[in-house]
């Protein structure tokens, strides 16, 4: 029988192990995409997740309405990250992918080369994801990784509905930026 | 690639026409540039497979790792790592029993019949004829002094 998030958290609130468990199988593997999103390493991502849930355990009885356990968990999931750059200083993974450019494939390699490119597309999508600033990325995460409405990713990062769609459309403009520099940005003024 | 001095202000509404998340009349008007300008055409399509390749680099790999991690955090921390309504019961019982033991002590303290005064020992020694130092066990000890015994007491 699948019980409803909702039925899961007051169980776990009353102290159920077996309520909470099912929590983290349910929630735990998008927390795990987010954290991954936005710190890059993915040690560091199971360091955070552990953070994360052992934080949500001791908190969960204080959970006032059972129905938004799942942006509870990602409120928690955001702050936990959050601090994590604070402690850290810096972004992760801060360099310029200015001149980055991939080979010419060879005719006699295509297979092993699309597989190479592919890698070295989706290195290059991480490290740009990366260099985001991080409310872009956390909403960029929240929305494409965790499949949330702008609404409840308003909600669990404290900003408004409107600010969240803004930053998610800003990542999408950065990140084409980022790994297509040169080949579609519009020149104005040009004659049609 | 030529570009028309609109081109900007579409591509910048790209990522929110990809949410269908413009006013109906910019998405006609959006919908309407891209459909007849190849620079804005290729960037829609550039945006939507941005996004189609966000989504399949998701990474949740570990997760099962993280888990059983968690699960014996959960485990040893125990004590320390119980949900807080079982402490809170648990401090709730502490002070329950301890407002018990009060009550108990002020009942044995302020219901217990006071023990007699001197002067009220004093009364008794004479009207029952017997020394008031037989009565001295019942004297309590602030009444008890140098000049405890008045001229008239029963020896």
């Amino acid at each position: 029988m699948v019980h409803s998030d909702r039925t899961l958290a007051i169980d776990a609130r009353a102290g159920g192990r077996e309520a909470f468990d099912a929590l983290v199988t349910r929630h735990g593997p998008g927390l795990l995409a987010f954290l991954r999103r936005m710190v890059g390493r993915a040690d560091d991502a199971q360091d955070l997740f552990q953070d994360v849930f052992l934080r949500a355990f001791k908190g969960i009885s204080r959970l006032e309405d059972p129905d938004r356990v799942r942006p509870w968990l990602v409120t928690i999931a955001a702050n936990v990250a959050r601090r994590h750059f604070e402690r850290r200083g810096r972004q992760p993974h801060e360099h310029s992918l200015e001149g980055e450019q991939l080979d010419a494939p060879d005719d006699s390699a295509v297979n092993a080369l699309d597989d190479l490119e592919t890698t070295e597309r989706r290195e290059g999508l991480q490290r740009a994801i990366e260099r985001l600033p991080p409310r872009q990325k956390a909403v960029l995460s929240l929305r494409l990784d965790l499949e949330l409405p702008f609404q409840e990713i308003a909600g669990a990062i404290g900003i408004s509905e409107e600010n969240a769609r803004a930053h998610h459309y800003q990542a999408l403009r950065s990140l084409r930026r980022m790994l297509e520099p040169a080949s579609t940005a519009p020149r104005t003024g040009d004659a049609t | 690639m030529n570009t028309r001095p609109e081109c900007p202000l579409v591509r910048e509404r790209l990522p929110a026409l990809l949410e269908n998340d413009l006013p109906p009349g910019e998405t006609l008007l959006v919908r309407a540039h891209v459909e007849g300008c190849e620079g804005c055409a290729a960037e829609q399509e550039g945006l939507a497979g941005l996004v189609r390749e966000i989504v399949a680099t998701r990474d949740e790999s570990g997760f099962e790792a993280a888990r059983v991690a968690l699960g014996r955090a959960l485990d040893s921390n125990g004590q320390d790592a119980r949900p807080r309504v079982l402490s809170i019961l648990t401090r709730r019982h502490r002070l329950v029993a301890a407002a018990a033991a009060l009550v108990a002590i002020a009942g044995a303290l302020f219901l217990a019949p006071p023990a007699p005064t001197l002067d009220e020992l004093r009364l008794a020694s004479r009207e029952l004829s017997v020394p008031l130092d037989s009565l001295r066990p019942a004297f309590r000890l602030s009444d008890l002094g140098a000049a405890s015994l008045a001229p008239g007491d029963a020896r």
